[in-house]
């Protein structure tokens, strides 16, 4: 504890009740695993619900996990001082991927034995011209060696920030930021390509028929912004409680500022792949606006362009809502909300076809993951400071003016 | 200030080679005062102008006549004298035009997204950026203009009735354009002037000729650097930046909707909004690389303010957003093979391997490849090796609009009209001359206005040698006598942090009519001088919301039927908004197609309303205050003097008062007369 001898770590942080959140875990994650297997259970009557719904909560979390990589990774780009004090917590959830993978396994048990999520799986379409003429990606070895892939590079880029921070705290040695600065610029590249890829594969690859080249970020894009709003709400969470008093209204100013702008960029990409499919009009393409239009799926859709876009962006617009811990929790909160609908318009609408509908799998297997990684992610949280102890750039972080 | 982290004495030696690792560099060359600054930067418009000024202007002014030379032959000849034809009916004009309107995009990159993510090395940048953004969109708005082919029609672009009996079509893409494009201008231009407002106020006190000073005096509207209007100024400022960010990524996304909307082989992809956005800044900070390195050899005072490490930091965007074009071609190469649409496939093998091959591959070599040499940081920091990656960049944006454009039209859906794209001499003279009008005009920039924010860079300065002059003190001159013609009482304080404890002293014994003044803006310094929050944000909410509900009524009624309640009564100029027309097989009430008007009117709106809000709230333009007669404000209260004015009419104000002053560490007290 040298670097921060600052005004405002002068109000002592109350300590984590750290058995009492080991208990909590250990709860939660048995509560997770519960949920998840009577969710298996579930399966046996109904294989394809059962599975979309594993989808949509896999990526749900996926993306908060890879969007937490992306910001550690910003944070290390762009050589940036403000945000020391609450990076830790990105890359605590960031470290989850582990956890990530596991969950990708009944994706890829349906891949080779099941075949209701993608179709290009399937041995009847084998012989299918359309399918044919895009077999050199899209066949099973290749795509499991993506997958694979991606996690590999997922959970060791994750890991290595994650580890070579917390070692930082014990021992102080600046070298390591300027190590994981140095390795930040070819990593964000890789991220990059990893990210565009899983997002063709895993959501777009949901139906082979259609392409769009914004995908990758589109995609991206969201999941930013919806695990900055998970951040947020760590951040503001612990700073309640005040285990992380450093945490000052400067920094949710400045949190709050960069959900606005993800949010406006999230408005930005969404429209921009909207309005030109619509423009151009070709059936090839709109047909999958349409079928995400059907009956009360539009209301859905509409709700988007509201929820996701017009709502936080009006709500951020005022300086005091960013500097208001719960305003920010609020819209945090929101956006996080507005993901997972974002993701459920995406992929449930090739279940349930003729309007909106949420089963209780889609229920359990969400509530069953969100257990396992929260419980997770606050075993992570016991397990390393709260915050970077002993970067050589804390002090600029705690003092930081928005 | 930068900031620099320091680590404490006790670990100095331990962590001496991370410290150089992580410090932040210097962003200023040495002296870096307020007062070495306004030297620098006036120096270069007082004296007289370099030798390879003049011929080089001269030069640039005769290329920039081949414009004028090359539309009249057009005029007076037709649409003929270009190399136009059917299928590649877009030619040159329309690459020029993407090309420019794309470099104006990293002037207000570094003018307005830094400024919100506190780059403070965009400081002594911003200026020259923002000058070649309004250059560079004046030089591509012309385009569209001549390709209208009547060019003295141009008007029937914008929604004036009166004599066509007609409305423009607002469901167009093209028509997107020119609501982006001159909201562009007109933000840009607004943004430009109001940037330089303090510094001309800082060449008004400097001049001597009579009729310059005049010049400046208007041109700065009486600005005082008063605490007052530093206060609605910053908060102006930062709006209009808050416009202007996502203005710039939606002049180039409407833009690149003239061909993604269009339903063509190699146009039609969902990427290309972020993708031109991405480009465009690509392009942008190549041109300010091209400008400014050549520009630092031939004056070597700028290197003061323009160090390596700028150099450096827009090398670093160039690799950035050169490389994530070379993503875009990645991924609309492999959407295309994966989307296996015959038609889509054959446009980008047509690309690869067709008549214009060596083009696409240039493009490709030139944009995406060349920048990732910038990789490694020995490369970044030899400036000519930096500058050549930016000629390539050039040459590649430019190469990039010929692929996108030619390639895609000289093989349309119509293969016994398919041909080559040959460009005229008219073609090539414009483009040539449009060059030479974007050079002129930036010759004539750096002659006549500061190339660099002075404020802006004195908000870098290291504030030690105030404090060094503090401890310097002078032998306190005569405290002066308090007549009745009297306006108030002025002090000079040392720093900024002895002006503002002097104005919250002061406010604390109750005094209520003081002001503040000071070279630059900086955190405290309204609310030292009690201030409260400034207002022109509403003033930025009202015009937007103003401009908003003009342009969706104007969309909304142009576009509907008249209404049965209406159909009865005759014709008039009001009825005749209502104007339907089938467009395209869209509805009449096209949401999507209506955002970019009405995004681009809200914008223009809201940015007049920042502007008119600084103005009002700062009661400008004002050019008589009773300040400037104190003869030491006006040598020092634009350059580097932090003062404090108390006037008269203050119920505390007391014959006591030029004590308390000095007791408060104020250097020189004065009155100042009515």
């Amino acid at each position: 504890m040298v670097h921060n001898q600052s005004p405002s770590d002068t109000r002592a942080a109350v300590p984590v009740p750290a058995a009492k959140w080991k208990t909590l875990a250990a709860c939660l994650q048995g509560a997770g695993i519960l949920f998840l297997a009577a969710s298996f259970a579930g399966s046996w009557w109904h294989a394809r619900e059962f599975l979309h719904g594993w989808l949509f909560s896999f990526f749900f979390f996926f993306s908060l996990c890879s969007g937490a990589l992306f910001w550690v990774l910003l944070h290390y780009v762009t050589n940036a001082g403000w945000g020391v004090v609450v990076r830790r917590q990105a890359e605590n959830v960031a470290s989850l991927f582990p956890w990530v993978a596991l969950l990708f396994l009944p994706i890829g048990w349906d891949v080779f034995w099941g075949h209701h999520l993608y179709e290009w799986t399937s041995p009847a379409l084998a012989h299918d011209p359309a399918l044919l003429a895009k077999s050199a990606y899209l066949n099973l070895p290749f795509f499991c060696l993506r997958a694979i892939f991606f996690f590999a590079f997922w959970i060791l880029a994750a890991h290595f920030f994650w580890n070579s921070s917390r070692l930082q705290d014990g021992d102080g040695d600046p070298w390591r930021t300027v190590r994981m600065q140095k390795a930040s610029y070819g990593l964000l590249v890789v991220y990059g390509a990893c990210m565009t890829f899983a997002a063709i594969d895993w959501l777009m690859g949901l139906d082979f028929r259609w392409g769009s080249t914004l995908w990758g970020g589109y995609v991206f894009v969201g999941a930013a912004g919806a695990s900055l709003s998970l951040w947020i709400l760590i951040i503001v969470w612990l700073r309640e409680r005040h285990h992380l008093p450093q945490v000052n209204e400067e920094h949710l100013h400045l949190m709050g500022k960069l959900l606005f702008a993800f949010t406006a960029l999230w408005g930005y990409f969404a429209f921009s792949q909207y309005m030109l499919i619509w423009y151009a009009n070709i059936p090839e393409e709109t047909y999958f606006f349409i079928r995400r239009n059907f009956g009360s799926w539009n209301w859905l859709a509409i709700g988007l362009v509201l929820g996701r876009f017009f709502v936080p962006f009006l709500f951020l617009l005022p300086q005091a809502t960013k500097r208001n811990p719960r305003m920010l929790a609020l819209a945090a909160g929101w956006v996080l909300g507005m993901q997972a609908v974002e993701l459920y318009w995406l992929i449930l609408p090739r279940v349930f076809e003729k309007a909106v509908a949420i089963g209780w799998l889609e229920i359990a297997v969400w509530a069953g993951m969100g257990s396992l990684m929260a419980g997770a992610f606050l075993r992570r949280l016991l397990s390393c400071e709260l915050y970077p102890l002993r970067d050589p750039r804390l002090r600029e972080s705690v003092e930081v003016i928005s | 200030m930068p900031r620099e982290f320091s680590s404490p004495p006790s670990e100095t030696s331990s962590l001496a080679p991370e410290a150089i690792t992580v410090a932040r560099p210097p962003l200023l060359g040495s002296p870096g005062t307020a007062a070495s600054v306004t030297r620098g930067v006036c120096n270069l418009l007082e004296r007289p102008a370099p030798r390879w000024w003049g011929p080089a202007t001269l030069l640039t002014g005769l290329i920039a006549l081949f414009v004028l030379a090359t539309n009249s032959y057009l005029i007076g000849t037709g649409m003929g004298v270009w190399g136009v034809q059917i299928p590649v009916v877009w030619g040159f004009a329309i690459i020029n035009f993407v090309f420019w309107i794309g470099i104006g995009h990293a002037g207000t990159l570094i003018s307005a997204i830094l400024l919100l993510t506190r780059q403070k090395w965009r400081n002594s940048l911003n200026r020259a950026a923002e000058a070649s953004a309004v250059f560079a969109v004046a030089c591509g708005a012309m385009f569209p203009a001549m390709h209208i082919g009547r060019q003295w029609m141009a008007w029937y672009l914008f929604p004036i009735p009166e004599s066509i009996a007609a409305w423009p079509n607002f469901r167009a893409p093209l028509l997107w354009d020119v609501a982006a494009v001159t909201t562009y201008l007109t933000v840009s231009v607004l943004y430009w002037y109001l940037g330089m407002i303090p510094d001309f106020a800082t060449l008004r006190e400097r001049e001597k000729h009579p009729w310059r000073q005049k010049l400046w005096a208007i041109l700065s509207m009486g600005w005082s650097s008063s605490a007052r209007e530093w206060n609605h100024y910053e908060m102006g400022y930062l709006c209009l930046a808050g416009l202007l960010a996502p203005l710039v990524l939606s002049v180039h996304s409407f833009v690149s909707c003239d061909f993604a909307a269009m339903v063509l082989p190699g146009w039609h992809a969902t990427i290309f909004p972020p993708y031109f956005g991405a480009g465009a800044i690509f392009g942008g900070f190549a041109v300010i690389l091209v400008l400014l390195i050549p520009l630092r050899a031939l004056v070597p005072e700028l290197k003061e303010f323009i160090l390596p490490i700028h150099i450096e930091q827009m090398a670093k965007w160039l690799l950035t957003t050169g490389s994530l074009v070379g993503y875009v071609y990645l991924i609309e190469l492999f959407i295309a093979w994966y989307g296996a649409n015959p038609f889509e496939r054959y446009a980008f093998w047509n690309r690869i391997t067709g008549p214009y091959a060596l083009e696409f591959w240039g493009m490709l070599t030139c944009n995406a490849v060349a920048p990732q040499l910038l990789w490694f940081r020995r490369i970044r920091q030899r400036p000519w090796i930096v500058f050549g990656v930016a000629v390539l960049a050039n040459i590649g944006m430019w190469l990039e609009r010929f692929v996108i454009i030619i390639i895609s039209l000289h093989r349309d859906f119509l293969p016994s009209s398919w041909s080559l794209y040959h460009p005229t001499w008219v073609d090539i003279g414009l483009l040539i001359g449009s060059v030479g009008l974007f050079l002129f005009l930036f010759l004539l920039f750096l002659r006549f206005l500061p190339v660099i924010a002075m404020f802006e860079v004195k908000a870098l300065c290291s504030h030690s040698e105030e404090a060094s002059s503090a401890s310097a003190k002078p032998a306190s001159p005569p405290l002066p006598n308090l007549g009745l013609t009297t306006f108030g009482v002025g002090a000079r304080f040392p720093s900024a942090e002895a002006l503002c404890r002097a104005g919250r002293a002061l406010r604390e014994r109750g005094f209520r009519k003081i002001e503040l003044y000071s070279p630059f803006p900086f955190h405290g310094l309204a609310e030292a001088a009690g201030h409260g929050r400034s207002w022109v944000s509403a003033c930025v909410l009202g015009g937007g919301l103003l401009g908003f509900c003009l342009a969706a009524s104007l969309e909304i009624l142009t576009s509907v039927p008249r209404p049965a309640a209406l159909r009865g009564i005759l014709s008039s100029h009001f009825l005749d908004l209502f104007f339907p027309l089938v467009l395209q097989g869209k509805p009449y009430m096209s949401t999507p197609a209506f955002f970019a008007v009405a995004f681009e009117t809200t914008a223009l709106f809201a940015a007049i309303g920042a502007v008119l809000g600084i103005l009002l709230g700062s009661a400008l333009p004002r050019f008589h205050k009773p300040i400037f007669h104190w003869d030491l404000f006006s040598r020092r209260g634009q350059d580097d003097g932090f003062f404090l004015l108390v006037e008269r009419q203050d119920p505390q104000f007391s014959a006591d008062l030029p004590e308390v002053l000095e007791s408060m560490g104020a250097l020189e007290i004065s009155a100042v007369p009515e």
